[in-house]
């Protein structure tokens, strides 16, 4: 068929308007060059037998972006902006995730988050993540000890680095620091509270955290 | 004896003209007395004007007074004649033999520089068309009627070097041809007889002469010298002219007028001014002339000469640039003349003059300095060959007594006076001095209270020139402060402007770039140039200074485009162009290599390389492009969200073009992008199934292979006749980008390719020309191969625990391609011109200086249907990071009506615009803006008056078209005086004022709010200026 064309092009009287049509038949040809295949077709990810998986003992414990680079995070491709951001209409993903998912899959949706959009909020869920799969033994047996000093350490940094944030609600008011649970958490798991941390109990009767 | 007499006829009050031939020789009597020719040929062309300036369109007092000083000098000296190519108006060759006693040579072109028929400007005549050869004797014609019985014509002379038009490429001088077109200069030569013929039939009181390019053709010439009286020749030979005479008198028999003949001023060798050793020249060619003069007993067919030339044009090199530079670069090799160095250039085309210029005064007039020669000839044309007794011996004997060093030191005490004669020269100094008022109502961010700040800014400019083989120019800017207060805050001398005074909407995704406004020193270096010879290659190198691109020299890609941005750069503090460009000479003509941090404005730091070799018609084009690092390292790389640098990238490109009579035919491939190979991209389609995520889309993941590296192009151009037409084809694969096309094609039509890899695309358009009137439609078709990507939300099915990843637009900083300028488009223009001086191009950016007709308007109807959206843009944050949109607004059909016209009814000069549009914003806003505004530029003596509306427009910079703000209504005004100098008729130093006002809306930036729905804000401002050139 090419062969056919280009003789009918070669055949066009005048010389101009044979021209004109070989600047058509290049743009042809080249159309017919340029079309490529279809590539892989993208579905969602089955999370169902998504487990924890140890790629690195600083996972979800800031300033490690490390989880960036673990190939069982099925997170890497979703950006910080879908992960972190939404209304009260539409939550933002991670939120979706935690109030549903088992926790190795909300455990790499808030470290993800954690990892391109630090602050307490997320430090603070992926150490609770952590912490249930601590406690859910969700990890291979061989690992549940270095779990368990990553929930700790995911703990801590929430002392160290954001002690000043706070949940929220849906509606923007406080609910409650980060810090009171994490180290109550840290406590809890046998690890010792940071330096110049204290848990105290306030005149109501509820610990709090406080710095020294 | 024989006499062939032209007699004037009764009517005529001219001279009686006789060409004697006898035993003894040829010379011409006039009003029964030899006459030998002691001509000149004369231009006035004040310092910063060209070609296009014309002494005759000038008041009658200005040229009276020209005249009284230039022909008042030529009188003094002995002077009996000038050829002037723009020829003097009858009543201005009459004024002048009246007055001066001088003549006038009437030379008709004859199409040597082109000509405007049937409205269409052809460059480059074809003296074999039929039509061509009845349209140039037609218009012969009428000069001939409209002149003949004027007082005062020597001669009636056809064309100028035509015989070397057949060959060179430009109206610029170039080396001498040395290969023949036989086949033309048949044509044309038989053309010349017959226009003299036709010159004869209505004129014989005056002879006809040739004015060929020294001998060349001299056989096919003597087969068509009927008609002809005199071989007139430019003459460049150097000092001596050698056989000339005996062989013109040998072959055709007739006598001989030096038409033009002499020494440039400017020694190539030494790179300083050298009147003596073109005095030098001058001496030995006039004593050659006289020797060769009727009754001597050599050839005796010399009627004497007109010196090249009376007075240096400045113009010369470039034509249409550098007009206030005395360009010193020699642009054509002559071996015979005395600054030659083997293998270089030495003829200085600038320099040509026996009288160097000054600059002009207000209205033109300016004053001569006279060099070595002038003085010398005042002694050569004392002698006249023709008086009893004068042999050829009293000729040497009399030219012992003349030696150009004599005659120096008047010269020398008049550059003296001009010139300190040191390389390093302050060539411009600019004082910006400003005042500016603002305020706005309450609710605006600018509050109702008046402020007032100030502006004092100075420009320094400093040239070296050790010699005419380098170059350097520095200029630098020092301001002391800038106001702060302006409405238009971002502009050059506000070295840290403030932050966008707008919330910007939240941007999505990718990784951020930091901007720099620019650095915080009073102190910066403006703009700087180098241009160097060595006898291997020449060397330009550019920092913030405009450069040609490649475009006409086999670039069918566009790997290095043209680069003048003239404001643009100034406003945003671009650091662009910044480069070198080096152009390879003797056995390395054929390579050009280009490199530096920008060589263009959005470049990465680079080097392109480009082979192009001519092979008759055909010519091959290679080139490549390596990128060697991102232009995020440089500072001062992202200024504006227009101009945001592409990915590192390497390109190879490989073209042939062929000339078929009248067209063009390219043909290319390219090569590009490969460091993109393997990077993984998204792509999603429309379905009609529910699709991913419930989105509507199908989406896949592919890589980018090497396929989408490659890309192939062809266009072909027709320019012959009064329908001139293109047809471009182009298909790039994914990451096959190439550069902006920043050329013309025929005509000043706006839709053009774009540069952008990931698209198919077709392009034609016709110009159709009537008269002065052209009608132009012209089309687009384009499509990317893998559209823009939908912005599909990310979700979690907790049913079946799946996971959607998010999809989005792409975007310049994370993916690998992008759709923007090459989205799917299908686009009709219908451009309509009317210019009824077609040969001062309509569509060039400085045509408010150079369009000449009484009126000339455009008007451009742009129709854009885009069935699909594109990928995300660049946004600049107010923090001063650039970071993606995260996607673009809806698909939408846009449209652009333009209008430009310029009028000349003097004393006025008047131009200006209109538009009416309707277009997108380009960040992701979906609002349709539908905008319109006008403006006004009066120039009338030394007043400047301009003014600008717009109605529904985006503010002045890119951010506002990129949020989508928009102002209801916004007018500039701005009204000054000029003095001294005078550059295209703008006087440089002016006293002015400026104002703006604008009203605000929701959609405009800087507007608080209302508690009223529909209220508006306003602001204006009123600056008082000073900007003093010297």
């Amino acid at each position: 068929m090419f062969t056919q064309l280009c003789e009918t092009v070669l055949s066009v009287r005048p010389s101009r308007l044979r021209a004109a049509a070989f600047v058509m038949l290049v743009a042809i040809a080249s159309c017919c060059a340029g079309c490529g295949d279809k590539g892989e077709r993208l579905d969602g990810v089955d999370l169902t037998n998504l487990s924890f998986q140890l790629y690195a003992s600083d996972m979800g414990v800031y300033p490690s972006t490390s989880v960036l680079g673990d190939p069982n995070n099925p997170f890497v491709h979703v950006s910080a902006d879908a992960l972190n951001n939404g209304t009260p209409a539409q939550p933002a993903l991670k939120w979706t995730i935690s109030a549903t998912a088992p926790a190795p899959v909300a455990f790499y949706s808030w470290a993800t988050a954690l990892a391109t959009a630090p602050n307490g909020e997320n430090q603070y869920y992926t150490a609770t993540k952590l912490h249930a799969i601590y406690t859910d033994q969700l990890a291979a047996p061989a690992d549940i000890p270095t779990v368990k000093q990553m929930a700790i350490a995911a703990y801590t940094a929430v002392l160290t680095y954001f002690p000043e944030d706070y949940g929220r609600n849906a509606d923007g008011t406080l609910a409650f620091d980060f810090a009171t649970p994490s180290l109550q958490a840290i406590i809890a798991l046998g690890g010792a509270a940071p330096q110049g941390w204290e848990l105290v109990t306030g005149s109501d009767g509820t610990p709090r955290a406080v710095r020294i | 004896m024989g006499a062939l007499a032209f007699e004037p006829e009764a009517r005529a009050a001219g001279p009686k003209i006789e060409l004697v031939r006898d035993a003894s020789g040829d010379k011409l009597v006039v009003n029964g007395h030899d006459f030998i020719v002691k001509g000149v040929v004369w231009s006035y062309s004040p310092i910063g004007t060209n070609y296009a300036y014309s002494l005759w369109n000038q008041p009658d007092a200005l040229i009276e007074r020209v005249l009284a000083d230039q022909m008042g000098a030529m009188q003094r000296i002995g002077i009996n004649a000038i050829r002037v190519f723009d020829v003097p108006p009858p009543r201005w060759i009459k004024y002048i033999y009246e007055t001066y006693g001088i003549y006038n040579i009437v030379d008709n072109m004859m199409g040597r520089y082109g000509v405007t028929r049937d409205g269409v400007w052809i460059a480059h005549v074809n003296y074999a068309d039929p039509d061509m050869r009845a349209f140039l004797l037609s218009e012969l014609q009428k000069q001939v009627i409209a002149y003949k019985d004027t007082p005062g014509i020597l001669m009636w002379a056809l064309g100028n070097e035509n015989n070397y038009g057949l060959t060179w490429t430009s109206a610029e001088a170039e080396a001498l041809p040395t290969k023949r077109e036989d086949s033309r200069a048949e044509a044309m030569y038989s053309l010349m007889s017959a226009a003299a013929q036709l010159i004869k039939r209505f004129d014989q009181s005056k002879p006809v002469a040739l004015v060929n390019g020294d001998l060349q053709y001299l056989d096919i010439i003597a087969k068509n010298a009927q008609g002809l009286d005199i071989f007139g020749t430019n003459q460049y030979r150097g000092p001596v002219a050698g056989k000339l005479y005996a062989e013109v008198k040998q072959k055709l028999h007739l006598p001989v007028v030096f038409t033009e003949f002499g020494a440039d001023a400017f020694n190539a060798r030494t790179g300083h001014e050298d009147g003596l050793n073109q005095a030098r020249t001058l001496r030995r060619q006039w004593q050659e002339i006289y020797e060769n003069s009727y009754g001597k007993g050599y050839a005796a067919n010399s009627l004497g000469g007109f010196v090249f030339q009376w007075e240096d044009d400045w113009w010369k090199v470039g034509q249409d640039y550098d007009l206030d530079v005395h360009n010193t670069t020699a642009t054509w090799p002559q071996a015979s003349y005395y600054d030659y160095v083997p293998g270089e250039n030495n003829m200085n085309e600038e320099w040509w003059g026996i009288n160097g210029i000054q600059a002009a005064e207000p209205d033109g007039f300016f004053h001569m300095r006279h060099r070595t020669a002038y003085f010398m000839l005042k002694d050569v044309f004392k002698l006249n060959p023709y008086a009893d007794g004068v042999t050829v011996q009293t000729i040497r004997d009399y030219f012992v007594g003349i030696q150009a060093d004599d005659y120096e030191p008047p010269a020398e005490a008049e550059l003296a006076r001009e010139d300190s004669g040191s390389p390093l020269k302050l060539s411009r100094l600019l004082l910006k001095l400003e005042t500016t008022s603002s305020a706005g109502t309450k609710n605006t961010a600018r509050g109702d209270r008046n402020t007032f700040d100030h502006l004092e800014s100075a420009y320094v400019d400093v040239t070296l020139q050790p010699s005419s083989k380098l170059y350097a120019r520095l200029s630098l800017n020092f301001t002391a402060n800038a106001a702060q207060n302006r409405l238009d805050p971002i502009y050059y001398e506000n070295v840290v402007p403030p932050a966008h005074p707008y919330v910007a909407p939240t941007a999505n995704g990718g990784k951020s770039v930091a901007v720099s406004q620019g650095g915080t020193s009073p102190l910066n270096v403006y703009q700087a140039e180098i241009k160097a010879e060595h006898p291997w290659f020449d060397l330009n190198a550019f920092y913030r200074v405009g450069h040609t691109g490649w475009d006409y020299e086999g670039d069918l890609f566009h790997l290095y485009p043209e680069a003048y941005y003239q404001e643009a750069v100034d406003t945003y503090r671009a650091v662009a162009p910044f480069g070198a460009v080096i152009s390879g000479k003797r056995a390395f003509s054929d390579f050009k290599v280009a490199f530096g941090p920008a060589v263009y404005w959005g470049a990465n730091p680079t080097i392109i390389g480009k082979y192009h070799k001519e092979l008759g018609p055909v010519s091959v084009t290679a080139m490549h492009q390596e990128d060697v690092a991102s232009a995020a390292v440089l500072p001062n790389s992202t200024t504006t969200s227009s101009v945001i640098p592409g990915p590192v990238t390497r390109r190879s490109t490989l073209g042939v073009g062929a000339e078929i009579g009248e067209s063009h035919l390219e043909v290319g491939g390219i090569f590009a992008g490969s460091q993109r190979v393997g990077d993984e991209y998204t792509r999603a389609v429309k379905t009609s199934a529910a699709g991913y995520a419930n989105s509507g889309y199908d989406a896949f993941v592919d890589r980018v292979g090497w396929g989408d590296t490659l890309g192939a192009k062809a266009k072909f151009t027709s320019t012959a006749g009064p329908a001139a037409f293109y047809l471009q084809g182009a298909a790039k694969g994914l990451v096959t980008d190439a550069g902006p096309d920043t050329s013309t094609t025929i005509t000043g039509w706006s839709l053009k390719e774009s540069g952008r890899g990931n698209q198919l695309s077709a392009l034609g358009g016709v110009a159709l020309t009537f008269g002065s009137f052209q009608i132009a439609p012209n089309g687009l078709i384009q499509k990317p191969f893998v559209g823009p990507n939908p912005t599909i939300t990310g979700s979690y099915d907790a049913a079946t625990n799946t996971l959607f990843r998010p999809i989005r637009p792409r975007n310049q900083f994370d993916d690998p391609f992008v759709v923007l300028d090459n989205r799917e488009t299908e686009a009709g223009e219908l451009l309509l011109l009317y210019d009824p001086t077609p040969a001062t191009r309509f569509f060039t950016w400085d045509r408010v200086n150079h369009e000449d007709a009484p009126f000339a308007g455009s008007l451009d109807f742009v129709y854009r249907h885009q069935p699909t959206s594109r990928d995300s843009r660049i946004g600049i944050l107010d923090t001063g990071q650039a970071v993606p949109f995260g996607g673009a607004p809806p698909a939408h059909d846009v449209w652009d009506l333009t209008g430009n016209w310029s009028a000349n009814p003097l004393p006025f000069r008047l131009s200006g615009s209109a538009y009416f549009g309707q277009n997108q914003a380009n960040g992701i806003d979906p609002r349709l803006v539908t905008r319109y505004g006008a403006g006004l530029r009066i120039g009338w003596e030394d007043f400047l008056f301009t003014t600008r509306v717009a109605f529904n427009d985006w503010g002045p910079y890119d951010y506002y078209r990129d949020y989508n703000l928009t102002y209801p209504f916004q007018w500039y005004g701005d009204t000054s005086w000029g003095l001294f100098p005078a550059l295209f008729g703008i006087k440089q130093t002016r006293f002015g004022v400026r104002g703006q006002f604008r009203t605000m809306d929701a959609h405009s930036a800087g507007w608080l709010y209302s508690t009223n729905p529909g209220t508006r804000g306003d602001e204006w401002e009123v600056t008082t200026y000073v900007h003093a050139t010297l």
